[in-house]
């Protein structure tokens, strides 16, 4: 279980100290898919980025299972929304850079997980090749598939499908929601996108506008195997979108446990 | 395979074309081409391989060093915006002042010995200061945050990011700095130097021995050739290799 405890992060410029986000307490489950919903520049990238440990400028405590978080023992697997991929490496040394990274040797279980990841997200063909040649999609699927190797304790994705054309990103997302039902990793994933959140996590935070703040938490959505163009996903949305609407205008603070 | 073959194709015009200006021209000015390759039957007598080799090292020489101090300075130039705001000035207005003017303080400085390699290495250093530093500026940050994520060290940055980063910029700066190195190293022995390729050629003009001076300049046509070649394939294989088929290059 990853827990934040009145997290707070800031950033330091030639102006000063500048609050990135106002303390977070959450806790997020082995397992649980846990999308990170707000506008422009209320701090969820800052949040993503202080959990992956990329801003050592935080109050408050970072946990899994109990313990402080510790990139080097946990396996914190960090998306970012560039993808993040190393274009002077093959597809294949990408995916399997996490291993170098760790000096863990590459084992016959690793190439059987890597073909197996591989060939779930579309990336055979590409995988002796330079990120150059590769499209959007495949470079995603690389992403995910190194995101995926090392079966992460904990898995955060910046707005992973920002590149991506509408076709593609549904694809994309179908795959990643099926990959992660049967995972226990426990994922933070951001995005800008109501309905992308409510498709892909059982569970929205919503983050305020500014410097943000939880101020919705809506759980025990409903499993999305049902169709994500039928009337009662669009209601769905349209109550999440009220929501958000109203709580930005006002600045309360909604948990939501059931929505029918 | 085709390069080798346009270059060959090159070399054998050129040459028809010395025949003809040598049928044309009577008066013995322009040497007749068999009787200057005959000279190479005597190669090892001569001393055209000993200044080569002391030209060619002189270009390694002041290659590395260039390569050195220029990779390190262009990588602080970018991390630290203090020695940027000092070393770039410099640089940008040293970037299109001939290095070779530079030929009379070198001397001073280092001597005759010495002087060839210092200039080599100006005439690189400056575009190579800010290629690279410009190729570090453009390093994704999305990368580095994957690293440092990952609980990557320094020097796995450097490694995997930094360094691959940087090659193509030095490659850049080499395969269009090499033609200008090469042909002010050949002035820079000729001013004074006692070896090297440039006063191979020039002493043999002083004492009027023509046939010398043509085997020099071919030798030195042979030599840059080669050295352009290399470079070019080393970053073919180093670097365009990872972008060949995307049609960037």
């Amino acid at each position: 279980m990853l827990e934040l405890n009145n997290v707070r992060a800031y950033y330091v410029d030639a102006a000063g100290i500048h609050m990135a986000f106002e303390p977070v307490s959450l806790q997020v489950s082995a397992g649980e898919i846990c999308t990170v919903l707000g506008p422009s520049g209320c701090g969820k990238t800052s949040l993503m980025r202080t959990i992956a440990g990329l801003n050592n400028c935080f109050d408050g405590a970072i946990l899994i299972n109990g313990k402080v978080l510790n990139s080097q023992s946990e396996i914190i697997s960090y998306i970012p929304s560039g993808n993040g991929i190393l274009k002077y490496k093959t597809v294949k040394e990408n995916i399997l850079f996490p291993y170098k990274i760790r000096n863990i040797p590459v084992d016959k279980e690793t190439i059987f997980r890597l073909h197996f990841l591989a060939g779930y997200f579309n990336i055979e063909n590409v995988l002796d090749k330079y990120p150059a040649v590769a499209t959007e999609a495949e470079l995603l699927g690389a992403a995910l598939a190194r995101g995926f190797i090392m079966e992460p304790d904990i898995l955060l994705m910046d707005d992973p499908f920002c590149g991506l054309e509408p076709c593609s990103r549904e694809t994309a997302q179908k795959k990643l929601k099926h990959i992660l039902s049967d995972s226990s990793t426990a994922t933070l994933l951001v995005t800008n996108n109501i309905e992308e959140a409510i498709f892909l996590g059982n569970r929205v935070i919503v983050f305020s506008p500014g410097t943000g703040r939880i101020i919705a938490d809506i759980t025990a959505l409903h499993s999305m195997d049902e169709d994500r163009h039928s009337s009662r996903f669009y209601k769905l949305v349209s109550i999440v979108e009220q929501l958000i609407k109203r709580d930005w205008r006002h600045g309360g603070y909604e948990k939501i446990q059931n929505i029918s | 395979m085709r390069k080798s073959k346009i270059y060959l194709e090159g070399f054998l015009f050129i040459n028809i074309i010395w025949l003809l200006v040598n049928s044309l021209c009577k008066n013995g000015k322009i040497p007749d081409l068999w009787e200057v390759y005959r000279t190479y039957e005597f190669i090892m007598e001569d001393r055209l391989l000993a200044d080569t080799a002391f030209s060619l090292l002189k270009i390694a020489a002041g290659v590395s060093l260039a390569l050195l101090s220029g990779g390190i300075l262009g990588y602080f130039m970018a991390r630290r915006s203090k020695v940027n705001k000092v070393l770039e000035p410099v640089a940008v207005f040293l970037l299109p002042v001939p290095k070779a003017i530079f030929m009379p303080v070198a001397v001073a400085v280092f001597g005759y010995k010495h002087a060839g390699i210092i200039i080599i290495m100006l005439i690189i250093l400056f575009n190579m200061i800010i290629n690279v530093r410009d190729a570090v500026l453009s390093i994704d940050q999305d990368s580095v945050d994957y690293i440092v994520s990952l609980g990557g060290v320094r020097r796995q940055l450097l490694e995997n990011i930094v360094i691959p980063e940087i090659i193509p910029a030095i490659f850049t700066t080499l395969r269009t700095k090499i033609v200008t190195v090469i042909s002010t190293l050949l002035f820079c022995e000729a001013l004074g130097a006692a070896n090297g390729m440039g006063y191979y050629i020039f002493s043999a003009w002083y004492r009027r021995d023509m046939l010398s001076v043509y085997r020099g300049i071919i030798a030195v046509c042979f030599i840059a050739v080669i050295i352009y070649q290399i470079t070019e394939l080393a970053e073919y294989k180093l670097v365009k290799k990872k972008f060949a088929s995307s049609g960037l290059f």
